[in-house]
């Protein structure tokens, strides 16, 4: 069954764009006095409020904020990858993403504050996704 | 006496529709239910009715104005709420105002939906933006996931056990056995508890609401009316909500409730210690634990220890959630912002039957509800006081 796809539009067409060509796209500030990095898309910035940011291309690279085992999953589409990880991650830039995390599961308690690197694999006929697999070292 | 702003506004009636597990009553026809018992309550009937404030997810594409025309309720003020569980709070607020300031006299406050787990998740699915185009996609495994994520978070940084939790909700079980419009009535022991299906973890089943059947309501009147009825009554000492706070950081806990308490206690004119007992938004008991610290009842960090020291049943020293709570009693969808205020006002009323607590304190009420990119959005709380 196909998992749900997003619904692109004019905000979060640079980000799905971006996981077709494997580069994970997030925003920036352009205020110079703020320069934060953020995610989800926003149209202006929720730190200083500033009417402007740029697209970025992050590291991929990220730190394992809180995880769980998901083994009752809200859709249909993610019944066979169940038990799976899904994680909370803070990437190297500052902001903050949800993902599912690459790794055999149960493992969630060990995996908080670990090191974690991006990934993306196929979501959809024309949608991969982004995904994060932990890692013991930074690449 | 000292001052309020909502005084000369009455809560005079509280009542539910029967909670169920079984579809066959739409949600105008649950709120219709709820809003006749808390009428009758209070001794009242709908011709009096001249506001409404409603939340119900699944209104649309009907909303407050058409509830008024299904009733024949003529409307001088109506309120949607469009804030998940922290809606019936702001609801009450708002009606409460409306009152002060003259614009009605009597708005039946309600909230109601049918839901089963499918229905639940597919409404989730489809919250908000960012739920729908960044967490859906991303098999966030509904609000368990992302409840799981901050459970998980918070027992790493606190020191809590998954007993802290199953005491929690023991408790609140302990307290749906005297509650007949409770669904999960029968003891819940801390190794069924503990073994319980695994959902999200380090949730369980008995971590996770069971989406059913219901509507709550309240009614508030002014003075004028309050006169001439014969009933008990309680009054607003203060209530307060805010959003998306703190601002950028879904894992900053206690979240919401600590932005607001301070106003809150200065405004009611009370202490944290003074409150006699809580209805607080179970929709996870992590999320309970939140709220009984960013509302000063306990320490932050402490609510595991709250839980050790405190009997939270309806004869203990400090009760909480003496109807059961959602976990117990079920979670009508957006009705869980409303049960816990039901349950206020019928306990501060002395209406509470088997499960009636036995001082007369006031009680503090909160609210949680707009899931989005980590964490819900929107809090509320009032703390309510039976008027003798």
């Amino acid at each position: 069954m196909l998992k749900p796809q997003p619904h692109i539009d004019e905000l979060s067409h640079p980000f799905w764009q971006g996981c077709n060509e494997e580069r994970l796209l997030i925003q920036r500030c352009d205020n110079p006095q703020c320069g934060r990095a953020v995610f989800y898309p926003r149209v202006a910035c929720p730190h200083c409020h500033a009417d402007s940011l740029s697209w970025i291309e992050a590291s991929g690279r990220a730190r394992i904020v809180s995880c769980t085992t998901i083994h009752r999953t809200h859709h249909d589409g993610f019944n066979a990858e169940a038990p799976y990880l899904f994680a909370a991650v803070e990437l190297e830039e500052g902001a903050l993403m949800y993902a599912q995390l690459l790794a055999e599961p149960f493992q969630d308690a060990e995996l908080i504050g670990k090191p974690a690197a991006v990934e993306f694999v196929r979501h959809g006929p024309a949608q991969r996704i982004a995904v994060f697999r932990p890692v013991e070292t930074q690449p | 006496m000292k001052t309020g702003i909502f005084d000369g506004v009455r809560i005079v009636g509280a009542g539910q529709a029967v909670y169920s597990k079984r579809p066959g009553r739409n949600v105008q026809r649950l709120l219709y239910e709820a809003g006749t018992a808390a009428l009758t309550d209070a001794g009242l009937d709908w011709h009096s009715v001249d506001g409404l404030a409603i939340t119900c997810f699944l209104l649309p594409p009907d909303n407050a104005a058409t509830v008024a025309e299904h009733f024949g309720i003529e409307a001088r003020f109506l309120f949607q709420g469009l804030y998940g569980g922290a809606s019936g709070i702001i609801g009450m607020a708002h009606a409460a105002r409306a009152i002060r300031d003259g614009a009605c006299d009597v708005v039946v406050v309600a909230a109601a939906d049918a839901f089963d787990v499918a229905g639940h998740n597919a409404t989730l699915d489809h919250f908000n933006g960012s739920v729908r185009e960044y967490m859906s996609p991303q098999g966030f495994g509904g609000a368990n996931g992302m409840f799981a994520l901050h459970t998980r978070l918070y027992m790493e940084r606190h020191g809590a056990s998954r007993e802290d939790f199953g005491r929690f909700c023991i408790a609140l079980r302990d307290n749906a056995g005297r509650n007949p419009n409770a669904l999960l009535r029968q003891p819940l022991t801390m190794e069924a508890y503990l073994n319980a299906k695994p959902i999200a973890d380090p949730l369980h089943l008995y971590d996770c609401v069971m989406p059913c059947i219901g509507a709550d309501a309240v009614v508030l009147v002014s003075e004028r009316i309050a006169h001439r009825l014969n009933g008990p009554a309680v009054r607003i000492l203060a209530a307060e909500e805010i959003h998306n706070f703190p601002a950028n950081d879904p894992y900053a806990v206690p979240g919401g409730w600590s932005g607001l308490a301070e106003r809150l206690y200065a405004r009611a004119g009370v202490e944290p210690g003074q409150i006699g007992f809580a209805q607080v938004y179970d929709d996870y008991p992590v999320m309970a634990f939140v709220q009984l610290e960013g509302l000063g009842l306990a320490h932050a960090g402490g609510a595991a220890r709250f839980v050790r020291e405190h009997d939270l049943t309806t004869h203990g020293d400090f009760p909480v959630n003496t109807g059961g709570g959602q976990l117990s009693a079920g979670q009508a969808g957006a009705s869980g912002g409303m049960i816990g205020l039901y349950e206020a006002v019928a306990q501060l009323m002395g209406r509470a039957g088997a499960r009636q607590v036995s001082h007369t304190r006031p009680c503090v009420v909160s609210g949680y509800g707009m899931v989005a990119y980590g964490r819900g959005l929107c809090s509320s709380a009032a703390i309510l006081e039976r008027i003798d």
